[in-house]
């Protein structure tokens, strides 16, 4: 037995050797894991674990009427887990809408589905284009996983645009993107998904997903069709009147609601870029002026209110000359001995100033105050200037009767469009708004403006004892008859005051104003117009005046509640005449859209694109037709194949629209397309010629 | 010549720590697996998972129907027969270097109609089977030199050169085993020794023949000992990115681990369904279930030598069984080392568990006979 205890012997030296081997290795596994082990599973969460953002859709902006005026285009990749409990049930409309989105084949995307590398993870189509509404369906579908970006369109490009501002890749910058930026961007989502060692990217079920909260749309006080107006009778105004700004604001006296706002140069949301600094300005609610005349109605409130003065009472204004300390106060012409009420008809400084002697400087200041010349107005948009009335212990002599002709004041022009709110409806100084709803991505509305008061002025019948006096500067003997419209009572104020530089006020440099209500027996609108520079005029009644007058004559067309308080001694104007319905066959929608704008008719039915080509408009060309009746087009994608007919568009436009198309344009000559080549109908070809006149 | 089979009162029952130990190694598997298998499937088997899950269990399957019929076959008629077995094996060996499948860097594999054979399987139970028998025969005269010792190491030498021509590292395993099984059957220690001088010397030529390797086991040690590896830089390497891939599995895992089918490294180490298969057990189930697996291990070390081994009814028995328990238990505690990054890396998959067909064929072979063995305890003593 010596030997089997030889072997007994060796075999125990064998197992003990070999189950050292294991005490090893659990030693080791503890040393990773005790030691190691908290770098190490950092590691293996950086590296297999990828957070990708649930992008929230920033909120739209809508008119008063619901028209969209700030959409989103969404850029977006469609990644799928077909896997995903729930989207066999949608499989089929998801594979239609996303072949009709992206123009891939469904039996393609389907057969790429089939053959996909990852069980749980396909990148079926990349840099499909879609409206918002478009990308909240596909999100809706379990298992699908859009991902993509969002650009920003300004529907109406240059309307409005200084009160809708411009969003830039994630916030706004100016109006109401930058105000209402958090609202409108909402909160971003998150998703946690696996990654393996080739990136391949599945889901993990049941991983903390969190939805994203998508942004609130904006529904605006702001009527497109009247801030168009606006716009466009302000630049007119404004070149004609030779001025080098001009600023507008409209709003509805009873609720402090924004109608429009317009500045005047402006420009396109859409290519912000290529604007000057300057352009962008919103001068209504950033600039604070020394208002001139229109104060006037300050100091009036003041004396009438105090009982300091009648409306008849005479006043003698002499030669329309007044010596105060070391200043001369002229008027426009000599007007001898005159009633109040013509003080403020013919706006003469010395009458006012013979009315304010006769008033305290903090009656002077406490008016001012009351009106809001010294706070901001709470307008939701942003850069307000924030006016600061002097107190009354810093002024000198001549500061309170300055103060009643409009100078050592200062007000933007919404400041002062709401002093003239407080006359038309009585005495109240009511908040601005421009933002009637906030609703949520599921329609629901969140927030609503409710009309709101600051504080009462004055009383009813202090109001009601101004008005005539009011409405008498808008006729033959005021200084605003270029205001009057036929048939409307209209209450105004002209003014015009020497425009101060950082030395003093600067020689022959006027800033002109009208602001004025209608109508005069249940005031609806009131609107403020500024000049800044008039080379024509420094009279705002001259050079702001007519801008009032012919923005009031349109917007009465469309305002039928005024019907009862409008006088027409003649036949009435035909609004809805007959007009010959422009081609638009063949022309690329945005085109075709411009033209039929041009004349006065309006389209449905047609996505403004490029490539999408007109085929049939239900009223063919040369047929005569009412404005109110909207012709309807018919469209297909990617029909574009004939040059457009680009006569009378202006330089930019035309580039842009050929660039659009992938046409490179040479051009000779300024102002608009009068000759082209290729002719329009001919194919399209890579380059063309314009000449402009 | 023996017989084929024992008469029912030859032969008793099998022992079942033994068995036990093998079946739940096998079940564990079947999980490890379909978890570690996904990333294969993705890539490879068009995504279809469960496909490769049933190929495991059907070679799960045939290597435990292998095991029964082998726990009938007496041993000693395979003894018998093994000189030609070996003879064969180290054909086919030779043979895979001309015709083998390339893949991985080394040919290892014989394409037999459409199956992935691996010669070397076949090769280690033949040359334990063989040097058993010769240990046996020559047990009276075991330490001369020139009798035993000689005879015995040139037929061990040319298998385990065969093997290592292409795989060094089952030759490295193979080799100890064989050594233990010599030292067991009580060949001198010096004649042992000088065998394992031989292998280093032999493993250090074959290292110094190929760089990369040889930078592979430098940077595992972190010592220079080959001329040939000074401008094989190899940091960041594949090896390296397993290993720590691995280390970071077992960190993840903590002491209880993240359960069944729910390993994230899977995905990231390469082969976690065979050469890594231990790391993916130690993430998915803990230190605790990965330090149970070699409790299973250390079940057949015990068992196998305390118990088959030492009662077997013939010398013969005796060192086959050693021979199948040491090469057993040498795989699975060599390849937990290598996942555990206590080893350098190699490619042996881990007995039992890891997905691959010849080798769990092998183990089940191995297992039979070592069952058979078990059989034969009481009725020898």
């Amino acid at each position: 037995m010596e030997l089997k205890d030889q072997i007994l012997a060796r075999m125990y030296v064998v197992i003990t050797l070999i189950s050292l081997l294991p005490v090893l290795v659990g030693l080791q596994l503890l040393r990773v894991s005790a030691i190691d082990g908290d770098d190490l599973r950092e590691i293996v969460q950086v590296q297999s674990t990828e957070l990708r953002t649930i992008p929230a859709l920033r909120g739209e902006i809508f008119d008063a009427t619901e028209r969209p005026l700030v959409v989103n285009i969404e850029r977006v990749d469609i990644a799928l887990d077909p896997m995903e409990k729930g989207f066999s049930d949608r499989e089929t409309e998801f594979y239609q809408r996303l072949s009709k989105k992206s123009g891939t084949p469904v039996s393609t995307l389907r057969s790429r589905v089939r053959n996909r590398a990852s069980k749980q993870y396909i990148m079926l189509a990349r840099d499909v284009t879609m409206t918002s509404e478009d990308l909240r369906w596909f999100s809706s579908v379990p298992g699908v996983l859009p991902e993509g970006s969002t650009t920003r369109r300004y529907n109406h490009g240059s309307a409005a645009a200084h009160v809708l501002g411009v969003a830039g890749i994630d916030a706004g910058q100016s109006g109401l993107e930058f105000e209402f930026n958090e609202v409108l961007r909402g909160t971003d989502g998150q998703r946690v998904m696996r990654k393996d060692r080739q990136n391949r990217l599945k889901l993990i079920p049941g991983s903390g997903e969190r939805p994203p909260v998508h942004g609130e749309s904006l529904y605006l006080t702001i009527d497109l069709v009247r801030q168009s107006i606006l716009e466009e009778e302000l630049e007119r105004g404004a070149i004609e009147g030779k001025a080098s700004w001009a600023a507008a604001v409209a709003l509805d006296p009873n609720t402090g609601e924004i109608i429009a706002m317009a500045n005047w140069p402006t420009y396109d949301p859409n290519r912000v870029g290529s604007y000057p600094m300057a352009a962008r300005r919103n001068h209504v609610v950033e600039d604070k002026i020394e208002p001139g005349s229109v104060i006037k109605v300050v100091p009036a409130v003041a004396a009438v209110e105090s009982g300091a003065i009648a409306m008849s009472d005479s006043i003698d204004t002499g030669d329309g000359t007044l010596q105060q300390g070391r200043f001369t106060i002229r008027d426009m012409h000599p007007n001898g001995t005159i009633s109040f009420s013509e003080v403020i008809m013919l706006s003469s400084n010395v009458g006012t100033a013979i009315v304010a002697e006769d008033m305290s400087e903090a009656m002077m200041y406490q008016y001012a105050r009351q009106f809001g010349f010294n706070q901001k107005t709470g307008i939701e948009l942003p850069g307000e200037v924030d006016t600061r009335l002097k107190q009354t212990k810093m002024w000198d002599a001549t500061t309170k009767s300055a103060m009643s002709r409009g100078y050592a004041i200062e007000a933007s022009p919404l400041q002062v469009a709401l002093a003239y709110g407080a006359l038309a409806n009585g005495g109240l100084l009511m908040k601005p708004y421009i933002v009637r709803e906030r609703r949520n991505a599921e329609g629901f509305v969140t927030w609503r403006a409710q009309p709101d008061s600051v504080r009462r002025v004055f009383s009813r019948e202090t109001a009601a004892t101004l008005m005539p006096a009011f409405e008498s500067v808008v006729s033959e003997d005021g200084t605003a008859p270029l205001a009057h419209v036929e048939g409307l009572r209209i209450a105004g104020k002209t003014g015009t005051a020497r425009k101060a530089g950082p030395k003093g006020y600067l020689p022959g440099k006027y800033r002109a104003t009208f602001v004025g209500f209608w109508p005069v027996e249940n005031p609806q609108v009131v609107l403020a117009i500024v000049m800044d520079e008039p080379g024509k005029s420094m009279y705002g009644g001259i050079v702001a005046a007519p801008v009032f007058q012919r923005v009031t004559e349109r917007w009465m067309a469309r305002m039928p509640q005024l019907a009862e308080y409008v006088q027409m001694d003649g036949e009435p104007d035909e609004v809805n005449e007959p007009v010959l319905v422009p081609d638009a066959a063949g022309q690329p929608v945005p085109i075709a859209r411009r033209r039929m704008l041009a004349s006065g008719l309006k389209m449905t039915n047609a996505k403004d694109d490029f490539h999408t080509a007109v085929l049939v408009q239900d009223l063919s060309a040369g047929t005569e037709t009412l404005l109110s009746v909207p012709v309807r087009l018919t469209a297909e994608p990617d029909t574009v194949q004939t040059m457009p007919d680009l006569e009378g568009l202006s330089a930019r436009e035309a580039m842009a629209w050929l660039k659009a198309l992938h046409v490179d344009v040479v051009m000779s000559g300024h102002g608009t397309v009068v000759r082209q080549s290729p002719e329009p109908g001919a194919a399209l070809g890579n380059s063309a010629r314009l000449t402009l006149n | 010549m023996q017989y084929l089979t024992l008469r029912s009162d030859q032969v008793g029952p099998v022992d079942k720590y033994v068995l036990l130990s093998i079946l739940a190694l096998s079940a564990i598997g079947v999980f490890a697996v379909y978890s570690a298998i996904g990333f294969l499937a993705a890539t490879k088997g068009g995504g279809d998972t469960e496909a490769l899950l049933f190929k495991h269990l059907f070679r799960v399957g045939l290597a435990l129907v292998a095991m029964g019929v082998f726990s009938v076959i007496n041993y000693r008629a395979l003894a018998a027969v093994s000189r030609f077995l070996l003879i064969g094996s180290i054909l086919l060996l030779l043979a895979v270097q001309v015709l083998g499948v390339v893949s991985g860097g080394a040919a290892r594999w014989l394409n037999v109609m459409g199956f992935i054979f691996q010669p070397s399987d076949l090769a280690k139970v033949s040359l334990l089977l063989f040097v058993a028998s010769l240990l046996a025969q020559k047990q009276l005269y075991v330490k001369s030199f020139s009798r035993a010792f000689a005879p015995i190491f040139i037929w061990i030498m040319a298998t385990i050169g065969a093997i290592g021509i292409s795989d060094l590292s089952t030759a490295a395993v193979v080799l100890t085993a064989v050594m233990i099984m010599c030292f067991i059957a009580r060949v001198s220690v010096g004649h042992i020794l000088m065998v394992g001088l031989l292998g280093l010397t032999l493993a250090y030529g074959m290292l110094s023949t190929s760089p990369q390797r040889a930078a592979r086991l430098e940077a595992f040690v972190g010592v220079k000992m080959f001329l040939n590896t000074d401008d094989i830089d190899y940091s960041n390497r594949a090896e390296l990115y397993q290993s720590e891939q691995a280390k970071m599995a077992i960190a993840q895992g903590g002491l209880l681990g993240v359960g069944p089918g729910k390993s994230v490294q899977r995905d990231f180490l390469p082969a976690p369904y065979n050469d890594f298969i231990y790391a993916i057990i130690a993430e998915e189930y803990g230190i605790v279930g990965a330090l149970f697996l070699l409790s299973l291990f250390l079940v057949i070390l015990f068992r196998g030598l305390l118990r088959v081994a030492r009662k077997a009814p013939d010398p013969l028995g005796l060192f086959l069984a050693v021979g199948i328990v040491v090469m057993l238990t040498m795989y699975g505690f060599v390849h937990a080392g290598v996942s555990s990054n206590l080893l350098p890396v190699t490619g042996l998959p881990l007995p039992f568990v890891s997905y691959g067909g010849t080798s769990l064929l092998a183990n089940g072979i191995m297992a039979g006979i070592l069952l058979n063995i078990s059989r034969q305890v009481d009725i020898a003593a």
